[in-house]
């Protein structure tokens, strides 16, 4: 009996097993993915800019340029616009030329770096995003993914500092997004974060630069969260020109207070100041020698409907009014200033970043530094910056090539492109 | 014990559960539905809707309508030509423009956002596809300055834009691409695209749809057109800018207007008009309308008892002047018979001579509720102007003038001193036949005909 038990089992375990193994004569057939060896329409208009992204971006690093737009890949509660074909080009020369050549230089692993680390996706878009409290957004990392850069049709090769400036729409956004990248993979020193936990406020929108410089955070954006203060410290240090690294230093000395305040009686003591987000600059403007930043300092509203006065802590008078040197300077009143030297502070974070940087990454942060700067600017034979009759750094870009003087660096790296149309132009011809 | 022996049911009985599977399965292999994978498919309507798209070689004119709102510059149609070629760029051209600005308005002394259209052909080329996200949808996807301008946040309301869509999904293509029919992805509105013909130029194209479209319905002028919907007639008014206020003749129009966008498109030697949505009152439902020159109507395709005419000269005449306040004026340099031009000129040399001003204008307005014949001059570097009180009455297109008053005692004066304005006064009161253009739809410019002496006559323009 035991000897059929056996049998019976062993018959029903053969069935058994066929039902779970059947069934598998479907033939599945290739992938439904584009594949990267699949060769491009050389009759498609677009074709100079697709043959530029694959070699460089997509073969090289496995990285997808998306420059046409899709909804669907962006945010569809904003009302958003594709980029132009011609700034989506420039963009993808200048990222080349600025982001990925600089780190492939740099990085210990080379090309393997940004292939293992670089976001998959850049996905340009050429307005911007507007938020309901009437902010910006210029870029969104989505999960060490995806990189979105936002209003590429502002986009001006002559235009790097400024707020519409190469650095400040892209690059900046660049660096940020990646840092938050490298950070998933290596996490920031637990040491940063406690430096000015007790400081960090998500409603960064409000605050003014310089006031959240002296608590040592670089950009207002920092203050909101370890995790940015931490990619901004590593951006800002490497977009920023040395005028404007030392400039933020400077400004991050200084303390600040907030002082109660009605708009009426703001607006009644300074009577050239009429915009509530804007009254410093509007005192400027109407007299420079009435209002100026430092003795009056920012209004700015608050959730309840009421106003603060954040301006500088120096000597004043009984009606609060700025007390000056004899060259007609502010006095700083140090006694009342807080704990915060905002400028160690934040040279104490750059600290952190470089050596996280170095020990991770095996990359050197002052050279990547000078390698994004020395990309932008012009240098003399010796490496020191050159400066305009205006004392601006002298862009790159537009100068004549030393390669070839008779185009601009940035003619130099479209020769490539150039050579892409002909070939699309040719393939137009034939097929004609 | 009894345990053991349970469990050893309990795994026989899960064996021959397993063996039945084992006989089932398999047994029901079933034909593929679909002869290709979904990603051919969809590569393969991609493909379908795109050489329909490039079938038409001098493109499509599209009626794009931004939103489904009621005001300009949103609500308002767009005639745009496309053109798709093979390798995938567009070209995409365009007349009319909104301008969205704040002007500041010294009467009640603050700003105010008002909307304007500035006439100008502009063209740009980018790119396109069709996608198949959302079924086959049109896509241009890289920056138009044409396209574009209707969807990006940076213009008019800032994050908002005027709200247009750029992504249109393809909701009706027939094979002979004959036309198509597009549905604003976000916005849902429908556009129309027709083939643009062979040879026509599209700068050419727009700039005659523009000038037949002022012509018709001046956006300077109260148009008074009128839709007849069987025995229904509705008022058509302010369509200058093409998005009428609609409501019954006769009726309140602030409490029954409705507002019916439209667009207006040469097929031919054809002008049609076609609104955005369908026009339905009691039992006609028409959308699109054509121009019949003789006739001077516009005739709603596939029902002649729905058309849109000129409103009446006469009608027009006393509405501009009692309900809408608006000035009509003549001049020297205003077409008049002889005898009417020798009598003006009498009165500006007069006026010169014994008065020592300078004759500019006359006009006809109505001030106070009273009708105003009023005579403008120059006295120095100042412009000035004596009024005088008429009053006037109407049978179809014939009005009678009836000087009533002196409105002031400089006017008496004048009147007195100069003999040639007591003349023009004189002639003005009469029985006039007013006279309108080439069309009825234009009524900015009317002849008045003395009804007496046929060969006396002058021509008021509307200011």
């Amino acid at each position: 009996m035991k000897k059929i038990n056996v049998l019976l089992f062993a018959f029903l375990a053969y069935i058994g097993l066929n039902a779970f193994i059947s069934c598998s004569e479907d033939d599945l057939g290739p992938t439904i993915f584009p594949t990267v060896n699949k060769p491009l329409d050389r009759t498609l208009g677009t074709f100079p800019l697709d043959t530029f992204v694959k070699k460089h971006m997509l073969e090289r690093y496995n990285m997808k340029y998306i420059y046409r737009m899709e909804d669907v890949g962006a945010d569809m509660q904003k009302n958003l616009v594709p980029a132009s074909y011609e700034k989506s080009l420039d963009l993808a020369i200048l990222t080349k030329y600025l982001w990925l050549d600089v780190y492939d230089k740099l990085a210990g692993e080379k090309e393997v770096f940004l292939k293992k680390y670089a976001p998959r996706i850049i996905h340009v878009i050429g307005s911007p995003a507007y938020n309901d409290d009437g902010s910006r957004t210029v870029g969104v990392a989505e999960g060490g993914v995806k990189i979105t850069l936002m209003e590429a049709n502002k986009l001006k090769v002559d235009q790097i500092e400024g707020a519409m400036g190469l650095n400040n729409l892209f690059f900046h956004t660049m660096h940020h997004e990646f840092a938050h990248i490298l950070d998933q993979t290596y996490q920031r020193p637990t040491q940063f974060n406690l430096i000015s936990s007790s400081l960090y406020d998500p409603s960064w929108n409000n605050k003014h630069d310089s006031v959240q410089c002296s608590l040592g955070f670089v950009t207002p954006y920092g203050s909101s969260a370890a995790s940015e203060d931490w990619v901004e410290v590593l951006a800002c240090y490497v977009t920023y020109d040395q005028d404007r690294w030392d400039k933020l230093l400077h400004s991050a000395l200084t303390d600040w207070e907030d002082i109660e305040y009605t708009l009426d009686s703001f607006q009644v003591r300074y009577p050239g100041a009429y915009s509530e987000q804007n009254m410093v600059a509007a005192g400027l403007k109407e007299d420079y020698t009435l209002y100026d930043r430092d003795s009056v300092g920012y209004l700015h509203s608050l959730d309840n409907g009421e106003y603060k006065l954040a301006r500088k802590v120096i000597k004043r008078d009984a009606d609060g009014y700025a007390q000056t040197d004899t060259l007609g300077k502010c006095i700083f009143d140090r006694e009342r200033w807080d704990n915060i030297d905002g400028r160690e502070v934040i040279l104490t974070k750059l600290e952190l970043v470089r050596q996280w940087l170095s020990s991770n990454w095996n990359i050197n942060i002052d050279e990547l530094r000078r390698e994004v700067q020395t990309r932008q600017y012009m240098t003399d034979s010796e490496g020191n910056f050159l400066r305009d009759e205006k004392g601006n750094y002298v862009n790159r870009l537009t100068q004549p090539y030393e390669g070839n003087p008779s185009k601009t660096l940035f003619q130099y790296l479209n020769e490539e492109i150039d050579e892409y149309k002909k070939i699309y132009e040719e393939a137009i011809k034939n097929k004609k | 014990m009894n345990s053991s022996r349970n469990m050893k049911k309990f795994f026989i009985f899960s064996l021959i559960c397993a063996s039945a599977l084992g006989f089932t399965s398999c047994s029901g292999e079933e034909d593929d539905i679909f002869e290709a994978t979904a990603a051919e498919r969809l590569n393969a309507a991609s493909a379908l809707y795109s050489a329909r798209l490039t079938a038409q070689p001098n493109g499509w004119a599209m009626q794009y309508y931004p939103t489904y709102e009621d005001e300009a510059p949103n609500g308002a149609g767009y005639l745009l030509l496309c053109r798709f070629n093979k390798d995938y760029s567009v070209d995409v051209s365009g007349y009319n423009w909104p301008k969205w600005e704040e002007n500041y308005n010294s009467n009640q002394g603050s700003t105010e956002w008002v909307c304007s259209y500035v006439q100008q052909y502009r063209s740009d080329t980018s790119f396109w596809e069709v996608i198949t996200d959302n079924g086959p949808v049109l896509s241009f996807n890289s920056y138009n300055k044409v396209m574009h301008l209707f969807s990006d946040p940076d213009y008019h309301e800032t994050g908002t834009g005027y709200g247009g869509d750029y992504e249109f999904i393809i909701t009706d293509a027939p094979e002979d691409a004959s036309y198509m029919m597009l549905k604003g992805k976000k916005r849902g509105t429908y556009n129309l695209l027709t083939p643009v013909e062979v040879g026509v130029d599209y700068e050419e194209y727009l700039t005659d749809i523009r000038g037949f479209q002022s012509k018709m319905f001046s956006e300077n002028a109260p148009t008074g057109a009128l839709l007849v919907m069987g025995d229904s007639i509705y008022n058509m008014e302010d369509a200058g800018m093409g998005l009428p206020s609609i409501y019954p003749v006769g009726s309140d129009k602030v409490t029954n207007e409705s507002f019916y966008p439209f667009l207006i498109t040469k097929r031919g030697e054809d002008y049609y008009i076609r609104f955005r949505d369908e026009l339905t009152k009691g039992e006609n439902s028409v959308q699109e309308f054509v121009y019949d020159k003789e006739q001077d109507i516009f005739t709603a395709i596939g029902n002649d008892k729905c058309y849109i005419r000129g409103d009446s000269i006469g009608s027009f005449f006393d509405t501009s002047l009692y309900t809408k306040r608006r000035i009509w004026e003549w001049n020297e340099n205003t077409p008049s018979s002889d005898s009417f031009a020798e009598l003006y000129n009498q009165v500006k040399t007069e006026f010169l001579s014994l008065l020592k001003f300078t004759l500019t204008g006359m006009y006809l307005r109505v001030n106070n509720d009273v009708l105003t014949f009023r005579v403008q001059y120059r006295s120095g570097k100042n412009n000035q102007s004596i009024d005088y009180n008429f009053s006037s009455s109407r049978i179809d297109d014939k009005v009678t003038l009836t000087f009533d008053s002196d409105n002031s005692k400089v006017a008496t004066n004048a009147r007195e001193k100069t003999p040639s304005l007591q003349s023009m006064i004189d002639l003005l009161q009469q029985e006039w036949t007013l006279k309108g253009g080439e069309t009825q739809f234009n009524l900015n410019t009317l002849r008045l005909v003395s009804s007496t002496h046929s060969d006396v006559w002058f021509t008021i323009n509307l200011k």
